[in-house]
Parts: C-alpha cells; sequence; structure tokens
C-alpha cells in the first residue's frame, strides 16, 4: 500500500534575470508504507530540490511548476499553506543536511524538541515533556541527556537528537537528507542502524536521500537514481545493483569503491553534469555518456517500465 | 620498536612521536594548581614511509591522523620524538636556513576544495605563486611554461584556458586539480594528502586519486594519504596504518590488513563500511558510543572500553605494536 | 577586475544603492566644477548696500545674501570642497592607520595584537568630539590640522573592524596552504588575507566619509574651522550667529541641507556595499541549518515559505 505517490512533479528556480533554471523535471515515485527509498546523486542533480518541494519548502526562488503528491487522499499540492502546516511534521517530517548544527545553543536539548511537539499538538508541558524522554531513547540517548545542551552533545549525538525532533508528532514518513555525511564511519553505521531500526519498530515509511551508493545499498528497499534533475533509473535495491541499466547507474557502480574487491583502478565519469541554465536539448547525461548515439542528442529520453518495476530513462535500452 | 622489514630508502621515519595540547584551564583550576590537562592528539607513533610509497593514515576523529600530518610537515612541534624527513629532523630544518627548501619538497593538499584556492586569486596566480615564494623562475616566459606543465600535467587541459579563471568558476574536482597543480610546479619529494577526496562527488574521486597515483608511478612522489574512508585507502594505497586515539593500532601493507586484519578496531571498520551490493549485506560490528575524548584516556588499552573481545588485562595492561607478519604489525594484547 | 562586476551587480538590484551614489557623485562634481558653476565669487562683496546685507533670494542671487553680503550659493558651492576634501582625507587617513593596525594585530596577535587592542580600547573610551576640541584649542586652527585631528582619531573602530575579519580568515585553508608553502608573513597578509578585508574596508570607508564631514562640520561650527576657508560648518556657524534672530533661512538652511544630502548619500551607498561584503545578511535557507529548522518545524519566525 503505496503511502505516498508523488507524480510528475516539476520544480524550477528563477534566477535574478529572470531565467528558469528547471532543477527537477516530471519526477514520479511511489514509497509503500514501511519501506525506505533512496534517493541517489550527486551534487545538483535535484534531489534536494524534489525533496523540499515535496514539503512545499522551497525557498522564494523556488516555483513548483507542477506535479501532485497524493498523501491520505489528499494532493498536497493543492492545499492551502495552512492546510500544509498540519502535514508538515506530524505527517511527514525531515531530517535535512547539516541539521546537526540546527540546534539553538543556548537552549537546552529536550527543551527544542519539547516546543515542536507542543507547536503542533495539544497536550500540555508536562506531557510534552515526558515524550521527549521516550523519543531520546528511541534514538539511543539517555534521557537524561535533554537537560543538556547541544554543545555538551558530540556530533552523532546531535544528529540522532534532530531524528529524535523529526520524529516528535510521531509522523508516517521521514524524509533524511544526507544524514550521515560529515560523521565517521561508526557513528553512521549507528545512524544506519538506527534508521533500520525505526523503520521496522514504528512501521516508518522512509526517503533517504544521498550520494552515498554504499549506504543506500546497506538499508534501502527501493532506489531512485537521478541526473541532471531527472529521474534516469527507479528499481528495487536489488535490481539496481545487480542489473542496472541506465548506463549512468551503471558507470556510478563502478566508480564506488567496494571494500570486497579492490581492484586497483577506480572508474571515473569524464565531464560533469550540465549547468542548469544551458541543459541540452536531448539526454542529459548524453556528453557523458558511453552509450550514445544520434537520437540521444536530440529527444530527451521517457521513463520506460522495462521490465516489471524497473523504469529507465534511456533511449538504448529496450523494454 | 621493533626493526621493520629494510625496504629501499626510507624518506620519513617517524619515531615515538608524542604532540600534546594543553587544555586551558579555567581560572578555579589555576588558583587550585589542579595538575594541567592534555589533548593527546598524537601519542607515541612510529612508522617510516619509503621513497614512492603511498602510506595511508586512517582514523576516525580524535585519532590524531591530522595532527601526524601536520607534524611531519613541520607545521606543529612535536613534544616528544622526532620527525626524520631525508634523515634530517624536520624541526631543525624548520629553525635553519633550510627552512624554504624543506617547504618546497613537502607538499600539502586539504579536504576542502571550496576553501583551499585564494577566491581572489587567479588560476595561474595561484599555480605561479610557489615559484615566486621559492625565486625558482628568472623570467615572466619561464614562469608561464611551468606554470603550463603543471596544470597539463594536473588534467587541466588545455592549460591556458584555466590561466584567468577564478577558482568560483570551476568545479570541485577542477579545484581540486589547481591545488595539485600547485603543489607540482615545485616537483615536491613528498605531498602530505589529508582527506583529497571526501568532498567530491563519488564519480569525481577516482579521476582524482589516479591522478596522483600517477603522479607517483611518473615522478616517484612518495604520498601520505590521510583519510576516513577506507574504502578509498584501499584502492588507493599501498601500506595502510591504522590510528586510535593517537596511536597505531594496525599497520602494514594495504592488501594484507585488508583481508587479515587482526585488530578488533580494523575488523569493525572493515565489517561497518557499506557495500554497494545488498546481496552481500554483512554482519556489522557496530561499537557501542564514540571515540572518548583524548583528554582523559582510558587507562590500559585505549581501545578497551569499546572492544568487543576485550578482558581484563585489557584495562591494565598498555599494548605494544608487535609483528604477525613480514610487515604487518599489531598492537593488541590478543593477536587474533 | 571581477570584484567590481560584482559590486555593480549588488547595485543594480539596490536602487537605493545607486539614488546614494548619485547624490554624493552630485556633490563632488559640484565641488570640482565650483570655479564653473558658482555665479559669484564668494569672498566677493558686490557693490554693497545696507539694504543687500542678509537679502532674501532674488533672481541674481538664488539662495539671498549672507550677513556681509556675498552670495550664499556661491559659498554653498565652494563650501563643497572643503567639507569633501577634509572628509576624504581624513577618512583615507583613518582607514589606512585601522586598516595597518588591525593586520598587525589580527595576524601576529600575541603582545604585539593584546597590546594594540588596549590602545584602541583606550581611545573608543574618550569621546571624539571633545577630544578633537582639546587638539584644535591647543594646537589652532587650519585645514591639515582638522584632517589630521580626524584622521588620528577616527582609527579605532576599523581597526577592531578588520582586526576580527583577520582573526577568522586566518584560520582558512587557503592561508594555511600558503604558510605550508613557506610564504612570508607580509606575503600572506599582503596576498591573502588583506584581498578578501578589503570590500569591508571600502563598505566601511564610505561610511566612515561621512562620519568625517560631520565630524569637520561641528567642529567648524563650534568655531574651530579653518578661518581662511568657507565650509559648511562655518556657514552654520555664522549663521547662527548673526542671522537667526533675522529669520534669513536662506543662509540658514543650505548648508544644514548640504550636509544632509552628503551623509545621507554616502550612508546609502555604504550600506549597499556592506551587503555585498557581509552575505550573512542575507542568507539562504538551503544553507543555514537554523532558518531551515525554524522553516520547518514552524518555530521561530515564518519567511519565505513558498507553495
Amino acid at each position: 500500500m503505496a503511502i505516498i505517490e508523488v507524480r510528475n512533479l516539476s520544480i524550477n528556480y528563477l534566477t535574478d534575470n529572470g531565467t528558469a533554471l528547471r532543477a527537477v523535471e516530471d519526477v514520479s515515485l511511489s514509497l509503500e508504507q514501511g519501506h525506505s527509498l533512496g534517493l541517489v546523486g550527486e551534487s545538483g542533480c535535484g534531489k534536494t530540490t524534489a525533496m523540499l518541494g515535496l514539503l512545499r519548502l522551497l525557498p522564494a526562488e523556488g516555483r513548483i511548476v507542477s506535479g501532485e503528491v497524493w498523501y491520505g487522499g489528499v494532493d498536497l499540492m493543492r492545499i492551502s499553506e495552512r492546510e500544509m502546516q498540519k502535514y508538515r511534521w506530524s505527517k511527514m517530517s525531515i531530517v535535512f543536511q547539516g541539521a546537526m548544527n540546527a540546534l539553538n545553543p543556548v537552549r537546552k536539548v529536550g527543551d527544542q524538541i519539547a516546543e515542536a511537539i507542543l507547536l503542533h499538538e495539544d497536550v500540555d508541558k508536562a506531557t510534552a515533556s515526558r515524550r521527549v524522554g521516550g523519543l531520546l531513547e528511541t534514538v539511543g540517548i539517555i534521557p537524561e541527556m535533554a537537560g543538556q545542551y547541544p554543545h555538551q552533545y558530540s556530533g552523532g549525538m546531535r544528529q540522532r537528537a534532530m531524528t529524535a525532533m523529526a520524529l516528535a508528532c510521531s509522523p508516517d514518513i521521514l524524509i533524511a537528507d544526507e544524514p550521515t555525511t560529515a560523521l565517521d564511519v561508526m557513528i553512521q553505521a549507528q545512524i544506519l542502524n538506527l534508521l533500520q531500526r525505526l523503520q521496522k519498530e514504528l512501521d516508518l515509511s522512509i526517503i533517504l536521500v544521498t550520494h552515498d551508493l554504499g549506504v543506500v545499498a546497506e538499508i534501502c528497499d527501493d532506489v531512485l537514481v537521478m541526473y541532471g534533475g531527472k529521474t534516469a533509473e527507479y528499481a528495487s535495491v536489488d535490481v539496481i545493483y545487480n542489473d542496472p541499466l541506465h548506463p549512468y547507474t551503471q558507470r556510478l557502480m563502478q566508480a564506488f569503491p567496494d571494500i570486497d574487491n579492490p581492484t586497483s583502478t577506480l572508474a571515473s565519469i569524464p565531464g560533469f553534469p550540465p549547468p542548469l541554465d544551458a541543459l541540452p536539448p536531448g539526454c542529459r547525461f548524453e556528453p557523458r555518456c558511453h552509450l550514445r548515439s544520434e537520437i540521444c542528442s536530440a529527444e530527451n529520453p521517457p521513463l520506460v517500465e522495462v521490465k516489471p518495476d524497473h523504469y529507465v530513462a534511456c533511449h538504448q535500452v529496450k523494454g | 620498536m621493533e626493526q621493520e622489514v629494510q625496504r629501499e630508502e626510507i624518506v620519513l621515519q617517524i619515531n615515538n612521536l608524542r604532540t600534546l595540547f594543553p587544555v586551558s584551564r579555567g581560572i578555579i583550576d589555576t588558583l587550585l594548581s589542579k595538575p594541567r590537562r592534555y589533548v593527546h592528539a598524537v601519542d607515541g607513533v612510529s612508522f617510516s614511509v619509503a621513497r614512492g610509497e603511498i602510506l595511508g593514515l586512517v582514523g576516525e576523529s580524535g585519532s590524531g591522523k591530522t595532527t601526524t600530518a601536520l607534524n611531519v610537515l613541520g607545521l606543529v612541534e612535536p613534544t616528544e620524538g622526532e620527525v626524520l624527513f631525508n634523515g634530517r629532523s624536520v624541526l631543525e630544518l624548520m629553525q635553519s636556513r633550510a627552512r624554504l627548501e624543506l617547504r618546497r619538497q613537502m607538499q600539502i593538499m586539504f579536504q576542502d576544495p571550496y576553501e583551499s584556492l585564494n577566491p581572489r586569486q587567479t588560476v595561474f596566480a595561484t599555480v605561479a605563486e610557489p615559484l615566486e615564494i621559492h625565486k625558482l623562475v628568472k623570467s615572466r616566459s619561464e614562469m608561464v611554461e611551468r606554470v603550463k606543465a603543471a596544470l597539463d600535467d594536473a588534467g587541466l587541459k588545455p592549460p591556458e584556458t584555466f590561466f584567468d579563471r577564478y577558482p568560483q568558476e570551476l568545479s570541485g574536482g577542477q579545484r581540486q586539480r589547481v591545488v595539485i597543480a600547485a603543489a607540482l610546479v615545485l616537483n615536491p619529494e613528498m605531498l602530505v594528502a589529508d582527506e583529497p577526496v571526501s568532498m567530491l562527488d563519488v564519480s569525481i574521486r577516482a579521476e582524482i586519486l589516479n591522478l596522483l597515483r600517477q603522479l607517483r608511478d611518473e615522478r616517484g612522489v612518495t604520498i601520505l594519504y590521510i583519510t576516513h574512508d577506507l574504502a578509498t585507502a584501499a584502492f588507493f594505497t599501498d601500506r595502510v596504518a591504522v590510528m586510535y586515539l593517537g596511536r597505531i593500532v594496525e599497520i602494514g601493507p594495504t592488501k594484507t590488513v585488508l583481508s587479515d586484519p587482526r585488530h578488533p578496531y580494523t575488523q569493525a571498520l572493515l565489517s561497518v563500511i557499506p557495500v554497494p551490493n545488498p546481496r552481500r549485506r554483512r554482519k556489522r560490528m557496530i561499537l557501542v558510543g564514540e571515540t572518548p575524548n583524548p583528554i582523559d584516556l582510558p587507562s590500559g588499552c585505549r581501545f578497551h572500553p569499546r572492544c568487543p573481545v576485550a578482558s581484563d588485562q585489557c584495562s591494565q595492561t598498555e599494548p605494544q605494536l608487535k609483528r604477525v607478519d613480514a610487515d604487518h604489525l599489531v598492537e593488541c594484547l590478543f593477536i587474533v | 577586475m571581477e570584484q567590481f562586476k560584482e559590486i555593480w551587480g549588488t547595485f543594480r538590484r539596490r536602487p537605493i544603492g545607486i539614488l546614494g551614489g548619485l547624490m554624493l557623485f552630485s556633490v563632488v562634481f559640484i565641488a570640482i566644477f565650483a570655479p564653473w558653476l558658482a555665479p559669484y565669487d564668494p569672498d566677493e562683496k558686490i557693490d554693497v548696500e545696507p539694504g543687500d546685507l542678509l537679502a532674501p533670494p532674488d533672481a541674481e542671487h538664488l539662495l539671498g545674501r549672507d550677513d556681509a553680503g556675498k552670495d550664499v550659493l556661491s559659498q554653498l558651492i565652494y563650501g563643497a570642497r572643503v567639507s569633501l576634501t577634509v572628509g576624504f582625507v581624513a577618512s583615507f587617513m583613518a582607514m589606512f592607520i585601522g586598516t595597518t593596525v588591525g593586520l598587525v594585530a589580527g595576524y601576529y596577535g600575541g603582545r604585539i595584537g593584546n597590546a594594540l587592542m588596549r590602545l584602541v580600547d583606550f581611545l573608543l573610551v574618550i569621546p571624539d568630539l571633545p577630544l578633537m576640541l582639546v587638539f584644535i584649542s591647543m594646537w589652532g586652527r587650519g585645514l591639515w590640522k582638522i584632517i589630521l585631528v580626524i584622521g588620528l582619531l577616527g582609527w579605532t573602530y576599523t581597526a577592531r573592524l578588520v582586526r576580527s575579519q583577520v582573526l577568522s580568515i586566518k584560520e582558512r585553508q587557503f592561508v594555511m596552504r600558503a604558510r605550508a608553502l613557506g610564504a612570508s608573513n607580509f606575503r600572506i597578509i599582503m596576498r591573502h588575507i588583506f584581498p578578501q578585508v578589503l570590500p569591508i574596508i571600502l563598505a566601511e570607508t564610505v561610511l566612515s566619509v561621512s562620519g568625517a564631514i560631520i565630524a569637520e562640520s561641528s567642529l567648524s561650527f563650534l568655531g574651530l574651522g579653518d578661518p581662511m576657508l568657507i565650509s559648511w560648518g562655518m556657514m552654520l556657524n555664522f549663521a547662527f550667529e548673526r542671522a537667526i534672530s533675522r529669520m534669513a533661512w536662506w543662509f540658514l538652511l543650505p548648508p544644514g541641507f548640504a550636509i544632509v544630502w552628503v551623509s545621507l548619500g554616502l550612508v546609502l551607498m555604504g550600506s549597499t556595499l556592506e551587503e555585498i561584503v557581509n552575505p550573512r545578511l542575507k542568507s539562504h535557507h538551503l544553507f543555514d541549518p537554523r532558518k531551515m529548522m525554524a522553516l520547518v518545524t514552524g518555530m521561530g519566525s515564518r519567511t519565505e515559505v513558498k507553495g
């Protein structure tokens, strides 16, 4: 049962001189309840923008051009801002990039988490505080730490505290944007373990946004690979890793070091992603693609279900 | 320290290096004459690097890898022990007239491509600057030639098109290449690279690491590669040293350490590195808690509070590096 | 140079900065071309008859005449020269001293840094204007003396500002790289640190010119200006002494208005420059985790939430 369905989401950014950058174009996804989806891509591919668009948290220059986001029988793109606020945090929440630095240094961590609860639910302070204790425990922090200040927490602990804050109103969906960047490998493992546990114990649905293929392989059920603002490939994690069909996905796999098979040469993909203000008319990956042909530079490939539940946007890949 | 297996010419020798930083005391503690506390950033490290070798220093935060690098470069003074570069003490060299020559022979690369370059300097000026500092060229045309060659060797082709560009116009990978060019232009003997690719996209990391390896192959540059990412170290280094709380817990040829890790910390690290294949989800040894702070060190073996196989003895006795194989040393009471 | 393009770009987006620039430019223009613009020689007494003293504006004297029969408009135009000269020169002097002190104190730190900062604190504590009054009274009046007094006392704020900037810049990686390359301290300061501080200094200079002009006007108003030269402050001084009882607004208002005009122009320009220079003034929520938090959870102020 899909808990959230995104259809053809497109987001533009307006620049100072009026041109529109097509940051996200025609992205669709479907997240099953209790499942986790990995949104994979490199910097500038639009994955963070897409998630901010989902929550309608784009900056002033961002415009949702088209698309539907179906949750609980409602298209979130059509409701008013006031209505949307009821969904944010209580139904869908986000632990965004750099969240560990988002805590107010002069307030106790417990108070900040409590405030998130008080703002969205009609409970008294005592109840909120109790829930804070429970939340901290859920994320692996001893409840007594609620009375401490952010600087007394380590980096990993702050990340957990932010996760606790995101869970404060028991949302159905958690979006985690690069939750493990800038953390030590062992702490990364702890955080990923935590997310897995939450998924199982709370039946939480997770969208994990990252550039790290290893992380996605560890804990995600499905993977959506983005390139240049569009979906390149979308399939289950097993299929993506063992039968990648899009040339970008294939090359990305080869560029990622595999500690079990340390080869002496890692592949890299020459060139760089297209600048958003100078998008090529055809496939956005074509300039760097090893499989390209004439049609690729002329036409943008549509996303096609080439095998059951395996979507690829590439002219060279047939169903 | 047991004698290491003889390798070819040793470029860098570190002997019992300790670098402690005093923790600033509040006024009350000073008045009460409480004993000074120290951050044990590097606490007894010994290793050597042969010419043309790529040695990886792998560790998490608090392991002391960056401080070790700063000691090697002579930018930080050791509290105890010595750093020998080509047989001569780096400390002495830094205080003598040979200081500038040392700075020419040892170069550094940092992690953040967005911060490594002066945003108000063109690419040309950045790469030419080392030549100016060391007065290595006599004419403008010679300078242009050398800058061109350096940019070309760093993979920025055609080099002239990059002369007047500013860092903001370049991508992360290109900026790191400019940093490499600026290091190359001096023909250094050694390059200390502190997390050179961690802030780059995955698809570009290989390029930069391949470039560095090419430099070693073609010019015999010795490389000290500092990282927290064991996966890239696996692919890039000849030998690797795993550090924890200021000490080396395991050191040896990369292939050996990765296929036959003997220290529980190395084993744990290897087990938690995410593997890009869902069918190989391995059993992860996730350690509890975080690396303790380097000020109040655990007694005995400093890893014992988190060690999955620790015994009573581990909290009382400090282990020393022991040889388990030809070139493979481990610091653990129970070599498993 | 691409910095100027950056600056110009910001100005285009902030018309109020351009307005300030125009205001300033108009005065500079007037000051430079004073001999051609002023209808009369300001010192010249033209056919003075008793009725001409403090005569109100008419066709020949657009701003009337002062109590000695001289044309007010011409005085105003020539007065611009003195005010601007003192403003710019004194301010540049203060900037130069302040920047040097800030760079040295920030980069070297230690005992030198502390000593310099104690000096700065000491000077900051003493109120400017009274100190200037004391100096001028002791030293005597004269254009250069005024410039020196304003310049030598006005550098402290800049020194503090520059020093705090230097403290953070010197920790940046490209500075560490330069040190690792073996660059001398001088090179690091001039090539790597100073260029990063320059934009802030420029913005600060513009603002400080306005302060210097007001300082000069104040000193002249209090009767301590150069007696040989007309400045707006002097005009105000005479106007207050001699014209106020006769309600000769044409003599009283113009110099005050001119001072305000120039200062306002400078301040508008200066704040626009500051905005370029201090990007934190308008940081984007995508890069500022705290702003993000406020937005997302609904805590704090709700700013740019777009649907």
